[in-house]
């Protein structure tokens, strides 16, 4: 029998074993070659092999074509550090795989080699057949392998780990194994990153490979509305949008925490605390999920507790609300005394310091003096642009000076709203301080005007009208102090009590709290804003009028 | 192109036998692994396309060889056909769009496969080594593998008749529908549970011969497994991860809670989570319902926004006991329990729901106060303790006389919240009163109702409908109830009472056409639409006022818009029983304090008119006053203890559901509002009565006028003051009656609640026994 095998086959299967271990690295054969154009092996046609060895072999040098694959975009990437951390973390399980393989193939090469030399087929040994049924495992991987390589050409950071992970839907326990056990190298940097941004909220991501991207030319002023950004395309699939939202919000408020609120030593210890025990990878979504929501809530109770105590974002609402809001009625009462006559007067002929001293005794005159002097210092008139024509009331406003951190709620627009309602307010109010000096006027001087029998028809129809007005006025100002101001006020009370959210949800309620007010006062629109005005300064007008002296 | 001639050349019959019994050997173990071999050629004679055939390849042997040696590799040939076949399987169905279940079943045939392969290398190795290897002994290896193999083979031919057959009915179906972009999908019949299916059939099927038994079950668990894990966070967290539609639950995503409150029909409890009935396994069956409840569950849970946890040991202990689940129910095959993981899911399932039942069931009964809301909508709907609504009434009283177009919503919703908080009402200190909004409605209440009963009557414009159709129903009526006799004669001509016109075939009933034709002068002025038909009229804003109630969402799966329609619909009929009560007793405090009324003329003839006329009124009050009494203390407020009984022992959210629709069923079948019948004849009664009190300022001046009369003692012209009375006086008594023999007769097959409201309708049988002199004043 021996002697037919050897007349039948001029090579020996295991010359052909040895080529084919070759082939599996890459590397050409005696027999079998590579060739370029067809991209595929070759075996030497001089060969005189039967021909379903032919095809045995022809199988076999798959092997070798997907290992040129993926070797070849290794080789390509592995040095190349633009690729990304991603994209490096993919390029070393890549290798780890193929150094799994390289180690199955010194195996095989052991036994190959053994064999050739002994010229002897040992109970144990290799045949071509064997060979094939030994590497099923290792074809598998290498399949897959491929696969991912050919789809990952072109992706980075969180995009090419979502690539990966669409892979992961395959029922082949196998195969979700393989791509579990890459996607949880290649998502490590990835996982790296996501973890300095929730403990210490810093950035590191040379290749803006991640999902938040950070805006180095916004100010610190603005850090909570422009500095960092979504990255949309980087976010992996696994991670749901509200989680994605949760992880931006948290790393946010860290630094808002550190830049804004100058508490560092609470980011750095918190993170070593919470972040030190943990370690994200992929795998555990649950486990991900459950630890980035406490961290969430700590942070964000961290976040507003600063705000509320170090930086009595409460006091500030509250003092918003009393001054610019006219919640403190003798102080307003006070100043509006003080400040009516001169403010009749051309509005350049106002002078800020003379305003100020008289805005400084007001405070000392009614009860904002025991308020906190901090808030008392940010307390200031304004003069708003003067153009020709214009008289004090037209320019005069108070204004409240807020700085980093809390102007991060009391934006500049919302500080335009706070004084846009304090201009009404204040009209209004002016309104009724001249109606009510009307009304004094007309009746001390009762007794004389009763004397003019002439006037006497017209001065009662005045009083009427007057007191008509003053009964408007009256309701207009309790419907809006009352029943807008206070209800409103009442349910932003409600929201900040409630604690949970974030910065944001502050943000949103405040606004939300703003824009209640406006509308309701009519001043939501220009065009309800511009009637009101004109009715609530006709009124003073008529007011005027109805002035016994004027008649006179 | 591979087949060289050289090979051809030499023909196996020449050489001798234990050559050709060698070089055969070895063409075997290359064929059967899917390489063609010296001696062993593929069949190619089939039309060949590119992809690999699944029902894989035929193999011939070379003629020449000795013909018993010939026989016998032709019985191990089988094995070559099936390996191809097996293989081109796994090939095509290991692609993601087959989905998960065909994956594993992929993964389990590799492990088999490679078993397969193991083997032939090991023939491979005794036939190198051992110069005894025949091809008798290779027979003998590869037998019991041969049977492993065809049994795969023949499912895989299933899957693929199965496939066969989706793709034929598919075209039919794309055919009819008229698209076509659907052809790239894998249907449903091979893939995920119809995969299963597949399975457990041949199991069962199969199942006497052991070891086809063991390798359906070694697949079986194999392929089930991603299907159990997709059906565990499922019943344990609510998600569907089925990119494959493969699950047995289908989510659509496009149904939306917020549906909820607008829909009529409440869609999103039924549509948003489906079960793909037809791809379910069969060892699910018995399970489907609590598997679909329980995700769904949870997932309402969800949309809460309150976390799911997966049920611990502890809990699970709490919620089964400590024997663990029931199996006895179970009637599934135990060898298939036993191959998925020993039917652990069984146990899963069983606590799942139980878990996922009882979270959803403490959100709703504790978290959001479904009983306290229950009785708020009760507070506002059924008027229970509504001394605030007397109150509405009174304020709104100017605002509910306009046409519903010109009522002013806004300024009713102020004065409803104005009652609402006066501290001084019971409403005050109920923290839902803010939820109650005031709505008009655009169809009177009796209409709609009708529309209700009889949907078709939507289609024909409602006159002539209500007129046929009362025709019709009238004759059916009678043949029915023979008692009725001359009463239900008298049903057609009343329908001149709405319409005003007469049926001369009805004539002979005077009563009846004198009725109608007064009362026709008059329906001109007031609004029809309480009748069941000749709607011309705007409806006032008393016909039209009902209220809304706000419901959130996890409320709203009980609270739905149907549920809140039924609410309204009794809360407009009670609030028209209430109104007709207050011009009733505004008609009587007319009589009471009025100088005319009060004051004795002296003149007998008028002084009867006068008493005649009290009582008429005091009978319709005592009616309206009974009937009310009837709705709210017999029917509504027994159904309400009933069902608050009820939800106090409630296990699951089904029953939270059936009991309240069945509250509310009830309630409307016991105010007589599902029935089309007495419905009518109520709506005549109440009409009756409203004419009444409207005529009465008439009554008035014609009461002047008489005294006058008797002042200036000229003879009395009392004539047409009294037949007007005596033709509401005979309408109320001919329809009174015609209601108790109504009741009677539908207590019979409707509920026996009516009865109840006979006795109290027909105290001491007053109407039975007056028929004598009824019929007296109707022929007068």
């Amino acid at each position: 029998l021996a002697e037919l095998e050897s007349s039948n086959v001029e090579v020996s299967e295991s010359l052909l074993l040895r080529d084919i271990v070759f082939i599996f690295q890459g590397i050409n054969g005696q027999f079998i070659k590579y060739n370029a154009d067809s991209s595929s092996y070759i075996i030497d046609p001089k060969l005189d092999i039967n021909r379903s060895t032919r095809d045995l072999l022809h199988r076999l040098t798959e092997f070798g074509w997907l290992y040129k694959r993926v070797n070849e975009f290794v080789t390509l990437n592995v040095n190349d550090p633009s690729i990304g951390l991603v994209g490096q973390a993919f390029c070393s399980a890549l290798q780890r795989e193929l150094t799994e393989y390289y180690r199955s193939i010194a195996v095989l090469e052991a036994q190959v080699t053994k064999q050739v030399e002994g010229e002897q087929v040992s109970s144990q040994g290799l045949t071509l057949k064997r060979l094939l049924v030994w590497t099923q495992d290792s074809l598998l991987k290498l399949r897959i392998m491929s696969v991912l390589v050919d789809c990952c050409k072109k992706q980075r950071g969180g995009a090419l780990v979502s690539t990966i992970y669409h892979y992961t839907n395959h029922g082949d326990p196998f195969i979700q194994q393989f791509i579990n056990n890459t996607l949880e190298e290649v998502s490590r940097p990835f996982f790296e990153m996501l973890q300095r941004w929730i403990y210490e909220g810093e950035l590191e991501d040379p290749f803006e490979e991640f999902f938040v991207a950070c805006d180095p030319n916004v100010l610190e002023e603005q850090l909570w509305q422009l500095k960092y950004l979504n990255r949309v395309k980087m976010q992996p699939t696994f991670i749901s949008t509200l989680l994605a939202k949760k992880i931006f919000s948290i790393g946010k408020s860290l630094n808002f925490i550190r830049y804004s609120c100058h508490d560092s030593d609470w980011v750095v210890t918190n993170g070593k605390v919470t972040g030190a025990d943990k370690l994200l990878k992929y795998g555990d979504i649950i486990a991900l999920e459950s630890s980035i929501d406490a961290t969430y809530t700590a942070t964000s109770q961290r976040l507003l507790s600063i705000l509320f105590t170090k930086f009595k974002l409460k006091e500030h609402l509250t003092a918003l609300k009393r001054y610019l809001l006219l919640g403190q009625g003798d102080f307003i009462q006070h100043l509006m005394a003080q400040l009516g006559s001169g403010l009749s007067k051309p509005a350049n002929t106002l002078y800020r310091h003379n305003l100020t001293g008289t805005l400084e005794a007001a405070i000392r005159a009614s009860n904002a003096q025991y308020d906190d002097p901090d808030i008392l210092r940010r307390l200031d008139v304004r003069l708003l642009e003067v153009s020709s024509g214009d008289i004090g009331w037209d320019v005069f406003s108070l204004d409240y000076h807020v700085d980093s951190p809390i102007n991060t709620i009391f934006t500049p627009k919302a500080m335009q709203q706070y004084l846009k309602l304090f201009n009404f307010l204040w009209r209004l109010k002016r309104v009724e301080h001249d109606l009510s000096t009307a009304w004094r006027r007309n009746m001390t001087s009762a007794r004389s005007l009763y004397q003019i029998k002439k006037f006497k028809k017209e001065i009662i129809t005045s009083r009427l009208v007057c007191s008509e007005m003053i009964h408007f006025v009256y309701q207009l100002q309790y419907y809006i102090l009352f029943e807008v101001i206070e209800c409103s006020w009442d349910e932003l009370v409600t929201d900040i009590n409630k604690k949970s959210g974030d910065l944001d949800s502050l943000i949103e309620a405040h606004n939300k709290y703003l824009t209640n007010v406006t509308t309701k006062s009519f001043l939501g629109t220009s065009n309800n804003q511009d009637e009101l005005h004109n009715f609530a300064l006709r009124d003073s007008r008529d007011s005027d009028m109805s002035n016994p002296e004027k008649i006179r | 192109s591979k087949r060289d001639i050289n090979d051809k050349d030499l023909t196996i019959g020449l050489l001798p036998l234990q050559l050709q019994e060698y070089a055969i050997i070895e063409d075997l173990l290359f064929v059967m692994m899917g390489i063609e071999g010296k001696y062993i050629l593929m069949d190619f004679s089939e039309d060949l396309t590119e992809e690999q055939p699944l029902s894989g390849f035929n193999y011939y042997v070379d003629e020449s060889l000795d013909p018993s040696l010939k026989d016998l590799t032709e019985r191990i040939l089988p094995l070559a056909t099936y390996y191809s076949s097996i293989d081109a399987f796994i090939e095509k169905h290991s692609k993601f769009e087959y989905g998960f279940v065909s994956h594993a079943l992929c993964a389990a045939m590799r492990g088999l496969l490679k078993e397969y392969l193991i083997l032939i290398t090991q023939l491979e190795h005794q036939f190198r080594t051992s110069p005894s290897f025949t091809l008798q002994k290779v027979w003998f290896y590869v037998h019991p593998t041969l049977h492993t193999m065809s049994n795969i083979h023949s499912l895989i031919m299933d899957i693929q008749d199965a496939a066969q057959y989706a793709s034929e009915e598919d075209d039919d179906i794309l055919i009819v529908e008229g698209f076509n972009n659907k052809k790239d999908e894998i249907p449903q019949q091979i893939k995920g549970g119809c995969i299963l299916t597949i399975l457990v059939d041949r199991m069962t099927t199969m199942s006497g011969d052991p070891a086809t038994k063991k390798l359906y079950m070694y697949l079986l668990s194999k392929t089930s497994q991603p299907y159990v894990s997709m059906l565990h966070s499922w019943i344990h967290h609510g998600e569907i991860r089925d990119p494959y539609e493969e699950f047995m639950i289908q989510e659509r995503k496009n149904v939306k809670k917020e549906n909820l409150k607008e829909d009529f029909n409440d869609a999103y409890w039924e549509a948003r989570y489906t079960i793909r009935d037809k791809t379910m396994p069969p060892f699910l069956i018995p399970f489907k319902k609590k598997i679909l409840l329980a995700g769904k569950y949870l997932n309402v849970i969800r949309e809460c926004g309150i976390a799911i946890k997966e049920p611990q040991q502890q809990s699970i202990e709490d919620v089964v006991g400590k024997d663990g689940v029931d199996r006895t129910d179970v009637n599934v095959n135990s060898d298939i329990l036993v191959a998925m993981d020993g039917g652990r899911f069984v146990d899963n399932i069983e606590i799942a729901y139980k878990c996922a039942n009882g979270t959803l069931l403490d959100l709703l009964l504790k978290d959001q106060q479904l009983i306290a809301r229950l009785r708020s909508i009760k507070r506002y709907f059924f008027l229970d303790q509504s001394d605030f609504f007397t109150h509405f009434l009174d304020l709104a009283s100017t605002e509910l006389k306009k046409p519903s177009k010109d009522v002013s919503l806004t300024k009713l919703q102020s004065l409803l919240d104005l009652v609402l908080r006066n501290p001084s009402s019971v409403a005050y200190t109920d923290p839902f009163k803010e939820d109650v909004k005031v709505e008009m409605s655009t169809v009177g209440l009796v209409d709609q109702l009708l529309r209700i009963i009889n949907v078709a009557g939507m289609m024909e414009p409602t006159p002539t409908f209500s007129r046929t159709n009362r025709l019709v129903e009238s004759f059916a009526f009678r043949k029915e109830n023979g008692k009725m006799g001359d009463e239900s004669e008298n049903e057609g001509s009343e329908d001149g009472v709405g319409s005003g016109t007469e049926k001369p075939g009805y004539a002979s009933s005077v009563a009846g056409s004198i009725a109608g034709s007064i009362v026709s002068s008059l329906s001109g002025s007031i609004s029809g639409s309480i009748m069941g038909g000749s709607n011309k009229q705007p409806l006032t804003g008393i016909e039209a006022l009902t209220l809304d109630y706000i419901v959130t969402f996890p409320l709203s799966l009980v609270i739905s818009r149907k549920a809140l329609t039924k609410y309204q619909l009794l809360f407009r009929h009670l609030l028209y029983l209430k109104y007709i009560e207050q011009l009733l007793c505004n008609t009587w405090t007319e009589h009471a304090k009025s100088f005319h009324w009060r004051r004795g003329s002296g003149h007998p003839a008028l002084e009867a008119w006068k008493s005649r006329a009290f009582a008429l009124r005091q009978r319709m009050l005592v009616f309206v006053q009974q009937f009310a009494y009837y709705v709210t203390s017999e029917v509504l407020e027994p159904q309400w203890r009933n069902l608050e009984a009820n939800l106090a022992k409630v296990s699951t959210i089904d029953q939270v559901l059936q009991y309240h629709s069945d509250f509310l069923d009830t309630c409307l079948k016991e105010c007589m509002l599902t029935n089309a019948k007495l419905l009518r004849i109520y709506a005549k009664m109440i009409h009756t009565i409203v004419l009444f009190c409207l005529y009465h300022e008439k009554f008035i001046k014609s009461l002047i006028s008489l005294e006058s009369q008797v002042e200036s003692s000229i003879p009395l012209q009392m004539d047409s003051t009294d037949r007007t009375l005596h033709k509401f006086e005979d309408n109320f008594f001919y329809h009174i009656k015609l209601l108790i023999e109504a009741l009677n007769f539908y207590s019979a097959t409707e509920t026996v609640q009516f009865l109840c409201l006979v006795v109290r309708l027909d105290y001491n049988l007053f109407y039975a026994n007056q028929e004598g002199t009824s019929n007296i004043s109707a022929v007068r």
